[in-house]
C-alpha cells in the first residue's frame, strides 16, 4: 500500500469532514471560474461590438489623421486594398469609413454631431447598431440615391423629429469648403449611450463621399473585421505589409479605443483580484479543516512515529492527503464552474431590463453589453485550477509540520 | 552482544514548571537475549517510562542506555525511529492499528517501513497472521475485529519484522481473562521457538506468573528483582 492509497483512505475515513473540505475548494472554484468566464464574456462583446460598429480590430488610417482627424486625410487605393484583404483568410471583411463631424438642423434647431458613412451592404451584416434599430430600418443600399440616414433616439428627441423627416447636414469637404446635404430619416436607433444616441449619424458610405468629396476609391478610415479576434496580432502583420509604401498608418483597435483598451487591462486586474478575495476566503475553511484533521489525528500519528515511521514519510502522507483534497476540489469546482459559465454563454443572462431606459453604463463613449455571455478559455481552467491547486497546497504546509511536531511517548501516554 | 538492552544510572525527571517530578531514579539494568521479563509496579512507579526510554519513545535525563548495541542517549530522533523500525516490536495497551488499514495491512505496515519487496511482505504477513489464530481474517478492517483479534493482529505486527525485543504495555488490561491468556500463551511460544525478547509492563498476576524474570518498580526505583535470570541491581 503506498503513501496515496493511504491518504484516500484517511480522506474517506472522515467523510464530512472531507466533503466540507472539498465543498469550500470546489465552490471557491467555480465561483473564481464562473466570474472569470464572465468579465472575459462582458469585455470581448463590448469590445467586439464597438470593433464591428466603428472602425473594425484593426484600422488604416492616413497617417496625421489621429492628431487633427479632416476629409482631406484620407486613405487612397480602398478597392485594391479590399482586394488583397480578402485574400487573408482570417479577415471576416473590410469596412471602408467615412467619418466626418457637422452639423444637423431640423426646424427646432441645430446639434452638433459626429457622422460615419458605411457601407449599407456590409454594415447590415456586421454592425451592432443595425440590431439596435428601436424604430423604422437600418440603411439599405438604396438609401445611397434616396439620402436616407439613422440616426439615434435622443438626438430625434432633440430635434423634434421622427422617420420620414428631413434634416440638413453641414459640414467641411476635402478643399475646406463648407457644403450641405439634405438627409432623410429612415431608422432611429438606441445604443444605450448618450454620446452616440445623442450624436451619431450613421449614412450610406456614397453619401457621405459625395457630401465631403471623396472618389469611390477613397476613405478616411478603412477597417478590417477578423472572424477570431485572437489573430490581430498576426493580420495586423499582414496588413502592414499589405499596405507598405503607401501613405497610411495601422492601427490596433486598443490604440483607436485607449478608453476601452485600459478599461480591458483593468478589468483583467480585476479578475485577479476577484479571484483573490474569493479563494482567500475559502483557504480559512481548507487550512481550518486540514488543520483540525492532523490535530484530531496526534494520537494517530504518535503510534506510527513509534513503530519507526520516519518524520518524513509521514509529512508526506499528511501533505498528499491535502494534494488529493486539492486536486479532488480543484476537479469538482472546475466542472461546476465551467458547466455554469457554458449554460450562461448558451442561454445568456439579460440585463437590459434591469438598466433605466436602456442607458448601460458607457466605457469610452460606448456602451457595455448588457446581453451577459461568459467566455470559457482553457486558459482560465488552467489558471484558476493551478491557482487554488497551489494554493492547498502552501496552506497544507503548517499542518503537514504540526503532524510530527508531537512528543510521541507522552502523546500516547496522555491518551 | 551479550545484552539486548542496558541501562546504567538512568536517571528521568519530568519537568512540571514549578516542581520536578523524578519517574526513574539511577536505575542500573540489563536484559539478556531470550528473556521474558515482566515489570512491576503501582501506577506511576515508572512502568511506562521504563519502557519509553529503552524504545527510545522518550529520552532520559540522565545516564547512559543501550539498546541492540546503539548507544540511544546519543541517537538523533531519525536514528531512534530507524533503530525502533529494525530492532524493536510494540505491542500496546490499546492495540493500535491503523484504523484505514486492513489487519493483513497493518501486519505488512512495519516491513514496507523497513523496504522489503511486496510479495515477500505479504507472503510474511499471511504466516504471521496465521500465527496468531487469524487466518482468513487478514481483509478485515480493525472495527471489524474483536479486542482479542485487534490485539493478536497488534503482535502479529510486532513480531512480523523480526524485531530482537518486543515491549508490550499492558497488552492484556483491555482483554478478558479467556482471551489474555490465548495472546500470553502465543507470545511465551514466540519467546522459547523464536528467541523472541519481551519485556512487558504490566499489573496483571497471569502475565506475572508466567514471566521468568520478575522487576519491581516503586517510585522510580527497583523495589524487587527476582527469578533465575535476574541481573538487575537496585541503585
Amino acid at each position: 500500500m503506498n503513501l496515496v492509497k493511504l491518504a484516500w483512505r484517511n480522506l474517506l475515513r472522515n467523510k464530512r469532514r472531507t466533503a466540507i473540505t472539498l465543498v469550500s475548494i470546489a465552490s471557491g472554484c467555480a465561483f473564481a471560474l464562473f466570474v472569470i468566464a464572465l468579465m472575459d464574456g462582458i469585455h470581448k462583446k463590448t469590445i467586439e461590438d464597438a470593433a464591428r460598429m466603428l472602425a473594425g480590430q484593426i484600422t488604416v488610417e492616413h497617417p496625421a489623421y489621429r492628431d487633427a482627424p479632416g476629409p482631406a486625410l484620407f486613405v487612397p487605393s480602398v478597392g485594391a486594398m479590399q482586394a488583397v484583404a480578402s485574400k487573408i483568410p482570417e479577415i471576416e471583411s473590410v469596412k471602408p469609413l467615412v467619418a466626418g463631424q457637422g452639423m444637423v438642423a431640423s426646424a427646432a434647431g441645430s446639434v452638433g454631431v459626429a457622422f460615419l458613412g458605411v457601407d449599407p451592404a456590409i454594415e447590415g451584416d456586421v454592425s451592432p447598431l443595425a440590431r439596435h434599430m428601436v424604430r423604422g430600418r437600418f440603411l439599405v443600399p438604396a438609401d445611397a440615391d434616396a439620402r436616407g440616414v439613422v440616426v439615434g433616439t435622443k438626438l430625434a428627441a432633440r430635434m423634434h423629429v421622427d422617420l420620414g423627416n428631413k434634416v440638413v447636414l453641414t459640414t467641411t469637404d476635402v478643399h475646406g469648403e463648407v457644403v450641405e446635404e439634405l438627409l432623410r430619416i429612415v431608422g432611429i436607433f438606441s445604443l444605450g449611450s448618450d454620446a452616440l444616441d445623442g450624436g451619431l449619424v450613421e449614412m450610406p458610405l456614397a453619401v457621405s463621399r459625395r457630401v465631403i468629396g471623396l472618389t469611390d476609391d477613397e476613405a478616411t478610415q478603412v477597417g478590417f473585421l477578423l472572424g477570431d479576434p485572437d489573430s490581430e496580432e498576426q493580420v495586423i502583420a499582414q496588413v502592414r505589409a499589405m499596405v507598405a509604401g503607401q501613405p497610411v498608418t495601422v492601427y490596433s483597435w486598443a490604440t483607436l479605443l485607449p478608453a476601452l483598451a485600459s478599461w480591458e487591462a483593468s478589468g483583467t486586474r480585476g479578475h485577479h483580484v476577484i479571484c483573490g478575495v474569493v479563494i482567500f476566503l475559502a483557504s480559512f475553511t481548507i487550512l481550518n479543516t486540514i488543520l483540525m484533521s492532523v490535530l484530531e489525528r496526534k494520537r494517530e500519528f504518535a503510534m506510527l512515529l513509534a513503530l519507526g515511521t520516519s518524520p518524513a514519510r509521514l509529512r508526506a502522507q499528511v501533505f498528499i492527503e491535502s494534494v488529493l483534497l486539492g486536486v479532488a476540489g480543484c476537479a469538482a469546482g472546475l466542472a461546476l464552474g465551467a458547466a455554469g459559465a457554458l449554460a450562461a454563454a448558451r442561454h445568456g443572462i439579460d440585463l437590459r431590463d434591469s438598466v433605466k431606459d436602456g442607458a448601460a453604463p458607457t466605457v469610452g463613449n460606448l456602451a457595455v453589453s448588457l446581453q451577459l455571455r461568459p467566455i470559457l478559455t482553457l486558459g482560465d481552467v488552467v489558471f484558476v485550477g493551478s491557482l487554488v491547486l497551489i494554493l492547498t497546497m502552501v496552506i497544507a504546509i503548517y499542518p503537514t509540520l504540526r503532524s510530527t511536531r508531537i512528543h510521541v511517548a507522552n502523546t500516547l501516554r496522555a491518551n | 552482544m551479550k545484552y539486548i538492552v542496558e541501562l546504567e544510572r538512568v536517571t528521568k525527571e519530568y519537568d512540571l514548571g514549578a516542581t520536578k517530578v523524578r519517574a526513574l531514579e539511577g536505575i542500573d539494568l540489563t536484559f539478556e537475549k531470550g528473556e521474558f521479563t515482566v515489570v512491576m509496579g503501582p501506577s506511576g512507579s515508572g512502568k511506562s517510562t521504563l519502557l519509553n526510554i529503552v524504545s527510545g519513545l522518550d529520552r532520559a535525563t540522565s545516564g547512559k542506555v543501550r539498546v541492540a548495541d546503539v548507544d540511544t542517549s546519543a541517537c538523533s530522533d531519525t536514528a531512534l525511529s530507524r533503530l525502533r523500525l529494525e530492532k524493536i516490536g510494540f505491542v500496546f495497551q490499546s492495540y493500535n492499528l491503523i484504523p484505514v488499514l486492513t489487519a493483513i495491512e497493518n501486519v505488512e505496515y512495519v516491513m514496507l517501513l523497513q523496504g522489503r519487496p511486496p510479495a515477500e511482505r505479504l507472503k510474511r504477513a499471511e504466516e504471521m497472521l496465521a500465527a496468531v489464530g487469524l487466518d482468513g481474517l487478514g481483509g478485515r478492517f480493525p472495527r471489524e475485529l474483536s479486542g482479542g483479534q485487534q490485539q493478536r493482529v497488534a503482535i502479529a505486527r510486532a513480531i512480523a519484522a523480526e524485531p530482537v525485543l518486543v515491549l508490550a504495555d499492558e497488552p492484556t488490561a483491555n482483554l478478558d481473562s479467556k482471551t489474555a491468556g490465548s495472546l500470553m500463551d502465543l507470545m511465551e511460544t514466540l519467546n522459547r521457538e523464536k528467541g523472541v525478547t519481551f519485556i512487558f509492563s504490566t499489573h496483571d498476576p497471569s502475565i506475572v506468573a508466567r514471566a521468568n524474570r520478575k522487576i519491581t518498580l516503586r517510585d522510580g526505583q527497583i523495589a524487587q528483582a527476582a527469578e533465575s535470570m535476574i541481573t538487575a541491581k537496585a541503585s
